[in-house]
């Protein structure tokens, strides 16, 4: 369920390339071009409010970040600490 | 008609007062005025000469660059609210805006990536240091290719055998030429964009390290820039600001801050221009009445006025919104955009109330004029926050180049 939201969150406030459009989960967001800087921080406050998880300053980090299926597992993660 | 006698209009009056702040934050902007016109004197009377070191020193005592740095590491931990007003009243009180440039400088693009990102140790080692005044900071981020595009730098970090070889250049360095710790931002993944950026803290006399000559600015002469030059700059990992690939985190956590308070000292300095300008249009008489009595002049006093207004009124709900940790992107933006515009208008403004001698140097209004400008392009220019504006009022552009070509961003 998180996977999706992320998915549809990111679909729903970014400008997608077609070739990008189903969003795929291991899709690098950087290697891709498909977000800059900007849109990483704009994405970090949209996830923020979405799953009303606060995102420490140290977890902006392509680690956390860098695709659909690494944010997922950080809400997750964040949800159940 | 009565005329109505307002009890503000000299002074910070109390328009704090009406925001909620508090009494002992009012008393605090108080005894920092009282700190500037009485132990900033020096440095005022010589606002175009060199960086005033001994004013630095006495402001460290006093406790300025200590203010967001908490308690247990030599500083005060004020919140917000409460260092927004100080800096507007050591705005207000002393008229050379180069040192409280290096001072913002300092708080917040060097201290504040320490408190939030730094290590214990990394903590320990330098803020005591930097809030007593011992030490000075400076940040190295913008390259001679990277400005506004501030993640396209180039500067590298190879890994090594437990540290990091760092080699570049960096430009635009405020405090550079007398700082003793730098900030500097590193790529140690090439492939990974602004993903791959690390940050570092690196010693003056670290090898590899050189500082180049002072450069030369329009304004803000108080405060030294220069560039910073390292080759095989070998640093070892527990110099490392964060974690690897943080960079990115640690410089727009400061950015945030430092565009959310580094215009409050402009706004004591607008407030002192206003009434000076004021003062100066009562006094001055042409056509055997006082110049503030034509419209014209009276008309450029208000819009001044508004401005200082308007530009205070945000600054204070800035403050308020960072006081509660509430999100402020679009409000920080806002605040940065419309105070250094105010700043630079205003500027004008006071030059031409006071017509010819407002050009002469003895009067200061040039000096503060190009001061001003500088406003417009530091911590992100007027056109970097009016993207980040748009960004947050969901309006981005939309992605039909490669993002590496929008401008403010990578």
């Amino acid at each position: 369920v998180t996977i999706d939201r992320v998915r549809k969150l990111i679909i729903d406030n970014f400008e997608i390339p077609p070739e990008h459009g189903d969003l795929p989960d291991d899709l690098p967001f950087v290697e891709s071009h498909l977000l800059d800087s900007l849109d990483m921080l704009s994405l970090v406050s949209l996830v923020e409010a979405e799953f009303n998880v606060p995102v420490r300053d140290e977890d902006v980090v392509l680690d956390n970040f860098g695709t659909v299926g690494r944010i997922a597992a950080y809400v997750d993660r964040r949800s159940t600490a | 008609m009565t005329s109505v006698r307002r009890s503000s209009e000299t002074g910070l009056g109390g328009v704090a007062r009406i925001f909620g702040f508090n009494e002992e934050q009012i008393e605090f902007r108080d005894t920092v005025l009282e700190f500037a016109r009485r132990d900033l004197v020096d440095a005022s009377s010589d606002p175009d000469g060199p960086f005033p070191r001994d004013a630095w020193n006495r402001c460290a005592e006093f406790g300025i660059q200590g203010l967001p740095v908490p308690e247990a590491h030599g500083g005060s931990g004020a919140p917000p609210s409460t260092v927004i007003l100080g800096l507007e009243a050591l705005g207000y009180g002393c008229r050379n805006n180069g040192l409280l440039f290096s001072l913002n400088a300092q708080m917040w693009a060097c201290e504040e990536p320490i408190v939030r990102f730094g290590s214990d140790a990394q903590r320990m080692r330098y803020l005591p240091r930097l809030c007593d005044g011992s030490l000075i900071a400076a940040h190295a981020m913008s390259e001679p290719d990277s400005g506004s595009d501030a993640f396209a730098l180039a500067t590298s970090a190879t890994k090594t055998d437990g540290g990091y070889r760092l080699a570049g250049s960096k430009t635009f360095v405020s405090n550079g030429p007398v700082a003793d710790v730098f900030l500097v931002f590193a790529r140690t993944s090439p492939a990974g964009g602004f993903g791959g950026i690390s940050a570092f803290l690196v010693e003056r006399d670290t090898p590899g390290l050189e500082v180049g000559a002072p450069l030369h600015k329009m304004g803000l002469t108080g405060s030294p820039m220069a560039e910073v030059f390292l080759s095989d700059c070998v640093v070892p990992e527990s110099q490392r600001l964060g974690a690897e690939g943080a960079g990115l985190a640690v410089f727009t956590a400061s950015m945030r801050v430092e565009r959310s308070c580094i215009l409050a000292t402009a706004v004591g300095t607008m407030q002192h221009q206003y009434e000076a300008s004021r003062n100066y249009a009562k006094a001055r008489r042409q056509f055997g009445q006082p110049i503030a009595s034509f419209q014209a002049i009276s008309h450029r006093l208000v819009e001044m006025r508004l401005r200082l207004d308007t530009a205070r009124l945000m600054l204070y709900r800035l403050a308020r919104l960072l006081d509660e940790h509430a999100p402020a992107d679009l409000e920080a933006a806002l605040t940065k955009l419309h105070i250094s515009e105010s700043y630079v208008a205003s500027s004008l403004d006071a030059l031409q109330v006071h017509g010819g001698y407002g050009y002469l140097t003895e009067y200061g209004l040039e000096r503060e004029l190009r001061d001003a400008v500088g406003a417009r392009l530091y911590s992100g220019t007027s056109d970097i926050q009016r993207n980040l504006a748009a960004r947050a009022l969901g309006l981005a552009a939309p992605a039909a180049d490669p993002p590496r070509n929008r401008e403010g961003a990578t």
